[in-house]
């Protein structure tokens, strides 16, 4: 057998970092350069420094569309990390039949975000079957605007990201809920705890690391949401531009001939920053517990070493 | 410790100038040679062409134009429709723009200010084939030269549900706009909507409440007439005479004539072929209910047109073939297939039996004769320098202006402005 050279690791590893340079590390520092120029489409591009971030302030559609991306995590995150937990708990027992509701619970998560908005705004157009049924029954006299109007746009949108995503949860929470021990819940439920008191003080605690990162990476997604707005308002962000998201606002000012790819790059760059602080957030936390657990750790040894001296003392 | 900072800087820099290269630059496109041999490969790109109806008469284009030149050879490829704006300006950004190109007047624009596309008025004997209207839509201010032998035109007419007319006790479609509004009005009274989109600059410039876009280097549509227009589809909407997808799609998509297919509408405007095309084919029902007028005050003049592009390696082929699938001859072929379009040449546009349809439906007819007629009246809306992205965000705005937020005014002036800020020098 050959004598391994000391390169070989290196280039085991050359394709992935390539991999990284190219279609990650390059479009993102291309970004960050983008941000501080005048940059379109063949024209020559002038430094402007912080000129993007300045116009950034007085842009009301970015405070538009800011709005709409923070009311989207907002909502978003509470319904998505604890609605799939819920599901799953239901889905979790073995019962004769249980892989079906799995399976169904997890069709939205395999159907196309386009296919899915699609369907949507055929249920909540001005002519849809929603608006077509509370007229049926006499409930509205006219269509409600459930994709004109810049709130319940933004509610409808965030009701489709929630079905959508609440089987790919469910999923990462029912591996997880196998870690729970069954024994747990039988102990307590043997000292008196109810279903409730179970669920917060067994369950939770037992689901804790999945559920912070189910929670940081919808909060992610919920910050760079597009698909559901964009297809529910036609790519318009609806009147005035106000249900636009970020992503959209990126989307709307980078393309075409006359596309403003600096200006683009700055909100783009922006976006960035703000998705770094659930990023920041988790590691905060994370950071906290381990700081936690390493002071348990001496106290413990601080204790164990006192009964020693003080049995030696003793002795 | 300094090293490594200066290491860095320096690090910084070099990447701030390579990346800055990545925009494309700006580099303008060297002239090519029009006066040599027509020899040589070149490319040609449609848009949205390659189909059934119409690969066989493209086919048969560069076959007729490579027999007549031997040393020539011409790859036809065809962009899909969607993202073709993209498209182009990717490969204009890799100095691989096909060499005759399909482009209409926005985009040519983009693309002769940044020094891309030829001078066909100083290359080409042939500029003064064309019809002057079509000609026009590829000169800009400010950019020297004519960039596109037009290629085929189109129009729009308006087109009414007579029987949700009648509901509304209206007995004759309306003649006039300001007529077409009080309609709305009328029929709102009887629950039915006259209109599934909101108003835009364009559309304003149409029905006569907006003279220029852009003018004297200024953009001047927020006049008065236009926000009169809009505060009252604000009041036609509280009356219900809008549909509520008119502001769910503001700023993009139309779709008026969906719902004026499923009877959701009483009127939409759509080009001379909608009735044998459209109506015949998606909603059969609808079309004895149908009727067609001539478009209002300043009916749209739509050209597409065929730009070569500067840095061309065989530009004298290019400038041949440009020349040679937008003559006469080839033009008529062409329209006739394209069935509601114009040819763009003068001459083809003298005899408009040389390449009319016959018609599948007598309404068909009616629509070809009015089309007809209002080609010599119908100009081009909007104004090179006006953009999608301005018309995008007028319509956003002019969309919360029907909702009664704000102002027809104060939505103009505010389109105007951005557009002022966003103005390509």
């Amino acid at each position: 057998m050959k004598r391994q050279r000391w390169f070989t690791p290196y280039l085991l590893v050359l394709p992935a970092v390539v991999w990284v340079l190219v279609f990650a590390l390059w479009p993102f520092l291309n970004t960050v350069v983008l941000a501080f120029t005048d940059a379109r489409p063949l024209r020559p591009v002038e430094f402007i420094g912080l000129e993007n971030f300045g116009r950034l302030f007085q842009d009301e559609r970015f405070g538009y569309a800011l709005t709409t991306s923070l009311v989207y995590v907002v909502v978003c995150v509470p319904l998505l990390t604890f609605l799939p937990l819920l599901l799953a708990m239901l889905v979790h027992g073995k019962i004769p039949g249980i892989g079906f509701f799995r399976t169904t619970y997890y069709f939205p998560v395999i159907a196309s975000a386009v296919v899915v908005a699609i369907v949507w705004e055929f249920l909540f157009s001005g002519s849809g079957t929603i608006n077509a049924a509370l007229k049926f029954f006499g409930l509205a006299d006219r269509p409600i605007e459930f994709l004109s109007d810049r709130w319940l746009l933004i509610f409808c949108a965030i009701g489709l990201t929630v079905w959508k995503g609440l089987g790919y949860y469910m999923v990462v929470y029912l591996a997880a809920l196998g870690n729970v021990g069954r024994e747990l819940h039988e102990a307590a439920a043997m000292d008196g705890a109810g279903a409730w008191r179970r669920f917060w003080s067994v369950t939770v605690p037992g689901v804790r690391g999945p559920m912070m990162l189910v929670s940081v990476l919808i909060c992610v997604g919920a910050m760079r949401v597009f698909t559901e707005l964009y297809v529910l308002s036609h790519g318009s962000g609806g009147p005035g531009g106000r249900a636009m998201s970020l992503v959209m606002m990126i989307q709307s000012m980078g393309k075409g001939l006359n596309g403003q790819i600096g200006y683009a790059s700055a909100i783009s760059l922006v976006l960035f920053l703000l998705t770094l602080v659930p990023l920041a957030v988790v590691g905060i936390l994370n950071n906290r517990d381990a700081i936690a657990e390493m002071r348990a750790t001496r106290r413990a040894a601080k204790i164990t070493r006192l009964a020693r001296m003080t049995q030696g003392a003793a002795r | 410790m300094k090293h490594r900072t200066s290491a860095v800087i320096g690090l910084a820099a070099a990447a701030t100038l390579i990346l800055s290269g990545c925009t494309g630059g700006g580099a303008t496109a060297p002239e090519s040679n029009t006066g040599g041999e027509i020899s040589g490969e070149i490319t040609f790109q449609t848009w949205s062409l390659k189909n059934e109806k119409f690969t066989p008469y493209f086919e048969s284009l560069v076959k007729d134009f490579e027999k007549a030149h031997p040393d020539a050879k011409v790859n036809w490829i065809d962009q899909p429709g969607d993202g073709y704006e993209d498209k182009i300006l990717q490969q204009a950004e890799s100095g691989e723009l096909p060499d005759v190109i399909n482009l209409p007047p926005e985009y040519a624009y983009s693309l002769a200010s940044a020094g891309q596309l030829l001078d066909l008025g100083s290359a080409s004997k042939a500029i003064d084939d064309y019809v002057p209207g079509g000609v026009q839509a590829y000169e800009y201010d400010g950019v020297d030269g004519s960039f596109a032998f037009p290629w085929y035109l189109g129009t729009e007419l308006n087109y009414w549900n007579s029987s949700l007319l009648a509901k509304g006790g209206v007995t004759e479609p309306p003649a006039t706009f300001d007529e077409t509004l009080d309609a709305a009005q009328k029929l709102a009274d009887t629950g039915v909507p006259m209109f599934s989109s909101v108003p835009s600059p364009k559309m304003l410039q149409i029905v006569g409440a907006v003279k220029d876009i852009y003018k004297d280097g200024k953009f001047v549509f927020n006049t008065p007439e236009a926000a009169k227009v809009i505060d009252r589809y604000a009041e036609l909407y509280k009356a219900g005479a809008v549909t509520p997808e008119a502001l769910q799609g503001a700023g993009t998509s139309n779709s008026n004539i969906n719902n004026f297919n499923t009877g959701g509408v009483a009127w939409t405007t759509a080009g001379p072929n909608y009735i044998d095309k459209d109506v015949a084919v998606n909603a059969p029902n609808l079309l004895p209910d149908v009727a067609v007028t001539a478009g209002f005050g300043n009916p749209p003049l739509f050209v597409q047109g065929i730009s070569v592009a500067k840095n061309s390696k065989n530009a004298a082929t290019a400038l041949a073939f440009a020349e040679f699938a937008t003559n006469t001859k080839n033009q008529i072929a062409f329209v006739k297939l394209a069935a509601g379009f114009f040819p763009g040449t003068i001459e083809a546009n003298a005899d408009p039996a040389a390449f009319s349809e016959k018609p599948e439906n007598e309404l068909q007819g009616v629509a070809n004769d009015l089309a007809g007629k209002q080609m010599a009246d119908a100009r081009m809306t909007g104004a090179p320098q006006y953009t999608e992205a301005m018309e995008t965000y007028a319509k956003q705005q002019i969309a919360l202006a029907v909702t009664g937020e704000i102002s027809g005014k104060e939505a103009l002036d505010k389109s105007v402005e951005y557009a002022q800020q966003n103005v390509i020098g």
